[in-house]
């Protein structure tokens, strides 16, 4: 009878992990959470600014059609178009903001695996593993929040 | 160490994100090259003073405009005693004017055109306006024309086919001096604007796609094994 060689998948792999692998997953979730943070971020800016934007182009159309470098009718069709790429600007923002949600959670997914696997880490001591279990949870309490609610928000009166 | 996957080689990288800039750089590039694409251009271009009576001697430019396509014609006339007259007409009407070697010149109804007269400060509104032929001086010493086919008050309507742009003239000089000068420049619409488009989408999307499966190989070969 031979033996037989199991795959190992992501599930064996959790949430018991030496330390390597965790920081890994730490260094990985922490990377990926500020990268699609980021672009939320880029995102929304640019979804803010359309309408700045939008007087800026209107404006530099108005002038070149009196420098004479186009006609009435391009310039009808460059305004439509300005007001066109507006929108998108603020419309991208809910494209892209749910997709670096996504990437967020996901992101933070594997920031709580990666504190729960410290956690459970018995070469820590007792107190440090505590505080990890708790870091574990706040997180996963986060990404619940965001999940199931917009956000998170604190509003000082 | 992480592991990486051929994906991720150094060369790989620099050709698919090289490919991916020199899209997203020579879309606004070709864009404004092939934004609009002359036809015809030249300074003191001249005709006879009997082309006002005579249609096989005035200048006369053919133009093809497919749907959406814009004609775009920039006339000065700054000569001394010279007065030209500039109209848009279908290629079928010119074609009979010919063959009949008419003597109508001025007399055939030019085709409805828009034309700007720019100025700082004004409504580019109130400085365009319509017209079915212009002459120059009388009229103006510059004109801007766009010409589509067809025009709704100051706005032009897409009507696709075969067009000839006439200039004919007269010179009010001494009567041994028979030739009449003029400017004129000819545009019409090129494919600048769907290059753009295309490349700098085609470049997003590469890059894109390659930081997706970058991320993806780097998750797979170190984790997700």
């Amino acid at each position: 009878m031979g033996t037989e060689e199991r795959k190992v998948s992501l599930y064996d792999m959790l949430p018991v992990m030496n330390k390597e692998r965790a920081t890994k997953f730490l260094i990985y979730g922490l990377l990926i959470a500020i990268i699609f943070g980021t672009i939320l971020m880029i995102s929304k800016s640019i979804a803010d600014n359309a309408g700045i934007w939008l007087s800026l182009e209107n404006q530099q159309n108005l002038m070149n059609y009196m420098q004479g470098l186009y006609g009435y009718n391009d310039y009808i069709v460059k305004a439509e178009k300005a007001i066109l790429i507006s929108y998108w600007m603020e419309y991208q923002v809910i494209i892209l903001g749910n997709i670096a949600r996504i990437g967020v959670n996901v992101g933070m997914f594997f920031i709580a695996i990666a504190f729960l696997s410290f956690a459970l880490n018995d070469k820590f001591d007792e107190k440090t593993r505590r505080i990890y279990l708790v870091l574990a949870g706040a997180i996963l309490f986060v990404i619940m929040v965001t999940t199931f609610f917009t956000q998170i928000a604190v509003i000082l009166t | 160490m992480v592991k990486m996957s051929r994906l991720l080689k150094k060369r790989t990288a620099y050709i698919i994100i090289g490919i991916s800039i020199a899209c997203l750089i020579l879309g606004p590039i070709m864009g404004l090259l092939f934004d609009k694409m002359p036809i015809h251009d030249k300074t003191g271009q001249i005709i006879q003073e009997d082309s006002s009576f005579r249609i096989t001697n005035a200048f006369a430019q053919p133009v093809t405009l497919s749907k959406d396509q814009k004609l775009i014609v920039e006339i000065s006339e700054f000569y001394e005693n010279t007065t030209v007259t500039i109209k848009i007409i279908a290629k079928s009407l010119y074609d009979r004017e010919y063959s009949l070697n008419s003597t109508l010149t001025g007399s055939i109804p030019g085709l409805w055109f828009v034309y700007s007269e720019f100025g700082w400060g004004a409504s580019p509104t109130g400085s365009t306006d319509d017209a079915t032929a212009l002459t120059l001086p009388n009229d103006g010493n510059y004109f801007y024309i766009e010409f589509m086919g067809h025009r709704y008050q100051d706005s032009l309507i897409s009507w696709p086919g075969d067009y000839y742009i006439i200039v004919y003239g007269t010179n009010s000089g001494p009567a041994s001096v028979l030739d009449v000068y003029f400017d004129i420049s000819i545009k019409v619409d090129g494919p600048g604007e769907t290059l753009n488009n295309l490349l700098v989408i085609v470049g997003a999307l590469i890059l894109v796609a390659y930081a997706a499966l970058a991320l993806i190989s780097i998750l797979k070969a170190n984790y997700l094994r």
